[in-house]
């Protein structure tokens, strides 16, 4: 006697199939089938390859849900979705400003944030102040949008000091580019 | 009151951050179907390392402003366009949306480069184009290439060999 025997098997299990199912249940099985497929487009993976991107309230990221609009110096100031490192708000500069000494980088990572004001979606350039050594002061890293190192322009923990004097790293600001459409 | 903060900040030394703002729309080809929508995009996706304005000099990066449109002078420059690796493996994944954002750059930002006659991309040449990224190939031989094709055959000024007007060797 054969120790593995496929046929015997194969039979067996059809055998179990065939008495434990009815052609109705199959029918009905196709049916819920047919009637849900329709519904796995609307699945977010499948809205965010939507031509337009959606910025709808819906759509909002965590981080957008939770932020606020009055204190630029704490992590979660709306403008503050993308960014990676030490607020220059908390070390003698501003939002659109280097502290002095330091020299602002010609490139950036840009962002889109939410400003739950007026819910609409705004480009934010996250600018590096350079040549100083680091602030060290308030430091943030907030990721919407933001992929893995492999990617390095997709990615903020990249410093952006790339045309200064100097490559070191003292601070970011966040600039208001204008609305995203 | 004002005033003197604004003194006292200049004093401090201050050092404001300019060139922020989103560039003008220009005179744009009508093959883009949202303006708008390219200009984020554009903002978005390459505006902070080649600049919001098209440019990012002293970084070592080629600028766009008045020179990107030379690259439309033959079909193989154009697809070099098409094929650089940010712009074929764009997280754009609607091949419009991706040629919108690319004419944005070429006629918006390229403005007088763009050669005579030059036709805007269309969806299917980027989807054609995009397959083909560059992947291995030296960028910066590729744009050397491509760069002395357009001086020869189309006229662009010698400075497009370096990355910006005015760049220190």
């Amino acid at each position: 006697m054969k120790r593995f025997n496929a046929d015997a098997m194969g039979e067996k299990l059809l055998r179990r199939l065939a008495g434990g199912s009815s052609r109705r249940s199959m029918l009905s099985r196709l049916g819920a089938a047919l009637v849900a497929a329709p519904v796995f487009p609307l699945l977010p993976v499948s809205r965010a390859e939507a031509a337009k991107p959606d910025r709808s309230p819906e759509a909002k990221t965590g981080f957008a849900r939770n932020a606020q609009t009055k204190d630029d110096t704490k992590c979660d100031y709306w403008r503050y979705c993308a960014i990676d490192g030490a607020l220059c708000t908390c070390c003698g500069g501003g939002l659109h400003s280097c502290p002095p000494g330091a020299e602002p980088s010609p490139v950036s990572w840009v962002g889109t944030c939410i400003n739950p004001d007026d819910g609409k979606a705004y480009l934010i350039a996250y600018r590096d102040c350079c040549g100083k050594p680091a602030c060290g002061q308030c430091g943030c890293d907030n990721t919407d949008r933001e992929t893995q190192l492999y990617m390095p322009q997709l990615n903020n923990d990249v410093i952006w000091c790339f045309g200064t004097s100097s490559m070191e790293y003292h601070c970011s600001t966040a600039v208001m580019v204008g609305a995203a459409s | 009151m004002r005033r003197l903060l604004t003194g006292s900040l200049l004093l401090l030394g201050l050092v404001g951050i300019g060139r922020a703002a989103l560039p003008p729309m220009g005179p744009l080809p009508d093959a883009i179907s949202d303006p708008e929508l390219a200009r984020s995009d554009y903002a978005e996706h390459c505006g902070g390392c080649h600049g919001i304005q098209g440019s990012a000099a002293p970084a070592q990066l080629p600028e766009l402003r008045g020179r990107v449109g030379w690259f439309l002078c033959t079909p193989q420059s154009r697809a070099y366009l098409i094929r650089l690796p940010n712009i074929a493996h764009s997280r754009i994944s609607d091949n419009q949306q991706l040629a919108d954002l690319v004419n944005f750059m070429v006629f918006g930002l390229g403005g007088p480069s763009v050669p005579a006659g030059a036709k805007p991309f269309t969806a299917q040449e980027v989807e054609r184009e995009r397959k083909f990224a560059l992947s291995s190939a030296s960028l910066k031989a590729e744009r050397a290439r491509y760069v002395e094709v357009a001086i020869k055959q189309c006229g662009a000024p010698s400075a497009m060999r370096l990355l910006y007007p005015g760049q220190k060797p």
